[in-house]
């Protein structure tokens, strides 16, 4: 069974977009452009078995841009939907390198974070994976 | 000591000599029996039933999938065949003992779906099975 530390590592390493640095923990002050990897919930004996059998684990990863140029970063944002997506990239290989059995992303959303009290605009994607 | 209560949580399942535990989600085994009105006149003024002919049910909701040794695998030649087989199912794994009795029968598969789900939800295969014959308990 992979382990979480596997997992997050995974997803990070997925998350390949131009100049943006991953990493697989959270950062308390993020170099934007950065993407971190947050374990949202796990669900446990989703099917018989022992407890390591049929579990579901939920992600956010958290995509941070500078706000130093409103126009910029937002268009920067714009992008991770358009042409170069994201999901796209999270949904490549959606068993993480056989990691585990499948992965979705359910969802995005745009966010204005202050990390550190530097203001930063970005998207968080909700993902859910079926180990 | 505790009141006897279950949770269940790793309840065996054997298809056709296939471990599929990990596969399933919920089980029902049911043997009901008709119930015969065998009232007479000059009884207690309360209706008398007996059990008839038993109908022996085992549901089984698996999560589907297409691996080798997996559910589809393992399920689809006898939704095909429409052949005999042995299920196995226990309360705690599937090592038979007195405090874990692995319900044996030999079945016949009726209730098979290929495929059903939502989108962004696990795909789920409700199952169903019908005996064909009295079951025993392992308990050794």
């Amino acid at each position: 069974m992979a382990s979480l530390t596997e997992v997050r590592q995974a997803i990070a390493d997925a998350v390949d977009a131009p100049d943006l640095q991953t990493t697989p923990y959270p950062l308390s002050a993020p170099e934007p452009p950065t993407a971190h990897v947050v374990p949202d919930a796990i669900d446990y004996h989703t099917s018989f078995g022992e407890t390591d059998a049929g579990e579901g684990w939920s992600f956010r990863v958290q995509v941070f841009l500078a706000l130093v140029d409103d126009l910029a970063a937002q268009q920067r944002a714009d992008e991770f939907i358009n042409e170069g997506r994201i999901i796209d990239a999270l949904e490549a290989d959606r068993t993480l390198g056989g990691l585990v059995s499948d992965l979705i992303v359910d969802r995005a959303e745009f966010r204005l974070w202050e990390p550190g009290g530097i203001p930063m605009i970005g998207v968080e994607y909700q993902l859910r994976i079926l180990l | 000591m505790a009141v006897e209560k279950k949770i269940l949580r790793n309840v065996g399942v054997e298809v056709d000599g296939t471990t599929l535990t990990t596969r399933a989600r919920s089980v029902d085994v049911d043997l009901s029996a008709d119930e015969l009105d065998v009232t007479a006149f000059g009884g207690s003024g309360y209706r008398e039933f007996e059990p008839g002919l038993k109908a022996g049910t085992i549901a089984v909701e698996f999560y589907q999938g297409f691996d080798s040794g997996g559910v589809h695998q393992t399920l689809w030649p006898h939704a095909e065949a429409n052949d005999e087989f042995e299920i196995r199912i226990g309360p705690e794994g599937l090592t038979p003992a007195d405090t874990n009795p692995i319900f044996v029968a030999n079945v016949k598969l009726f209730a098979y779906k290929f495929l059903q789900g939502e989108v962004g939800q696990a795909s789920t295969n409700p199952v169903t099975f019908r005996l064909t014959e009295a079951p025993l308990l392992d308990t050794t």
